[in-house]
């Protein structure tokens, strides 16, 4: 299978073999992966707990949402970076990882799902703002998150007890 | 006072109860998964409420609501971290007291815990909360210092002993 | 609260049935000897790992076969004397170790015998039912 080939290279590139063997380095990079979840996904709880209005309902949904994107962005470039990192350091032993294959569907099923909520319902935010009721489809896109979320968090965590 | 350690973490270990958790298939990796939960939120709500304190961000969003919301999920995401880590402990209690970085974390979370429900929570109830201050500025950073802290000794855990 | 028990739900019933390990996937109350050849010695994070081939005419015939021996993190093996060169292919080693629950060839380093006599272990802790620290 090329892939694994591909990833088997990757993995014994020297950069790869010196950053799997660093003392510190790779420690920080994991670390930073981890800790980086509190200004990746823990901002996007807050958003998400607005639209099903379990938090911060006397705040405009539109600006709760301005208010912390700026924020989490620049914490999921983090995320991505470390990750893409982790992924080349261990890449085969990685790649053949049955959770850590679920962990980046998951990934993907995240990403379209926020990408559906930016084309269909962000265009017309400001419209309920501050209504009592939100669009199901908003609400749903808002539970789906928290769900993957966990999923992919929990995932993260098991991958490294598939030997 | 070191027998009497030894003798409680082998007791723990030991037992029944703790024997099952060791011995259900995805127990402890679920467990771990929810400290990870508690984490994030503990972490997550410090970081926005640090940013709302200092008056560094999110000014747009109210001071009153994050410091009553934001701080029930932060201590919400604190007890699960300590619930779930608790029973993390126990199943390898010997190995976990043995381990520096184990040790540093719990006084860290101590001298964390300790200043967020006495002058942490006092500072974000107070009427200058929100504004830039030299006040708010050490307080922010003196809690996000200490939880990271908290959260990098974890890690060391696994990676330095 | 409620988000997370739904979604602790969702995900035990998505994780497939196929992914066999867990934490508990060492036997972590049987100390095996491993006798042999070294294969391979991964000096790395998050795992070193020394990958022992024990011939057939070993003592215990459990042991026959090639094993993957897990130990810590470099930082970790390093602070109990191991090094990137504390063993190469070809060596030969006497490993302890607790072997996986499930049969397959892994196992989690205990102690490692080097040729002196001296032990090389795996971490700081040693507890009790696991031998003393005293060698």
């Amino acid at each position: 299978m090329y892939v694994v080939e591909l990833c088997h290279w990757l993995q014994n590139t020297p950069f790869a073999t010196g950053l799997r063997q660093s003392d510190l380095l790779f420690p920080l990079i994991e670390g930073s992966h981890i800790l980086a979840l509190s200004v990746s996904v823990g901002l996007i709880i807050t958003l998400d707990l607005r639209l099903l209005r379990l938090a911060l309902c006397g705040e405009p949904v539109s600006r709760v949402m301005h208010q912390v994107m700026p924020w989490a962005l620049p914490g999921f470039a983090v995320m991505f970076v470390t990750g893409l990192l982790l992924f080349v350091a261990q890449a085969e032993k990685v790649y053949t990882n049955t959770f850590f294959r679920y962990k980046v569907l998951f990934l993907v099923i995240a990403g379209f799902n926020a990408l559906y909520y930016q084309m269909k319902f962000y265009p017309k935010m400001a419209e309920w703002d501050l209504a009592p009721a939100i669009p199901a489809g908003a609400k749903l896109t808002a539970a789906i998150s928290l769900v993957l979320w966990a999923a992919i968090i929990a995932l993260g965590r098991t991958m490294a007890y598939e030997l | 006072m070191g027998d009497i350690l030894q003798h409680l973490w082998q007791l723990s270990y030991d037992s029944k109860t703790v024997d099952i958790l060791r011995n259900t298939k995805y127990a402890i990796p679920m467990i771990q998964s929810f400290h990870l939960f508690g984490i994030t939120l503990l972490l997550g709500g410090m970081v926005i409420l640090n940013l709302r304190l200092t008056g560094f961000g999110l000014q747009e969003l109210s001071m009153n609501s994050l410091g009553r919301q934001v701080w029930k999920w932060s201590v919400g995401g604190l007890l699960i971290a300590m619930a779930s880590g608790t029973l993390v402990f126990v199943p390898d209690p010997a190995r976990y007291a043995a381990n520096y970085a184990f040790r540093t974390k719990m006084v860290l979370l101590c001298a964390a815990a300790l200043f967020q429900f006495t002058v942490y929570r006092r500072a974000i109830r107070s009427q200058g909360a929100g504004a830039r201050s030299r006040a708010n500025t050490l307080v922010g950073c003196l809690s996000l210092t200490l939880w990271f802290s908290v959260g990098w000794a974890g890690r060391a855990i696994a990676f330095l002993g | 609260m409620k988000r997370k028990t739904f979604a602790a739900s969702v995900l035990f019933a998505i994780i497939p049935a196929f992914a066999h390990h867990s934490f508990a996937m060492f036997e972590l109350t049987k100390d095996v000897t491993y006798e042999g050849t070294v294969v391979d010695y991964r000096w790395e994070n998050p795992h070193t790992h020394i990958i022992v081939k024990v011939e057939s005419d070993a003592a215990d015939k459990s042991t026959v076969g090639t094993w993957d021996i897990e130990g810590g993190a470099t930082n970790i093996m390093g602070r109990q004397g191991w090094n990137r060169a504390t063993f190469k292919p070809g060596d030969h080693v006497k490993i302890v170790a607790h072997p996986m629950k499930d049969g397959t060839k892994g196992a989690s380093l205990f102690y490692a015998v080097l040729p002196d006599g001296k032990r090389l272990y795996h971490d700081i802790a040693r507890p009790k039912g696991e031998g003393s620290s005293n060698p």
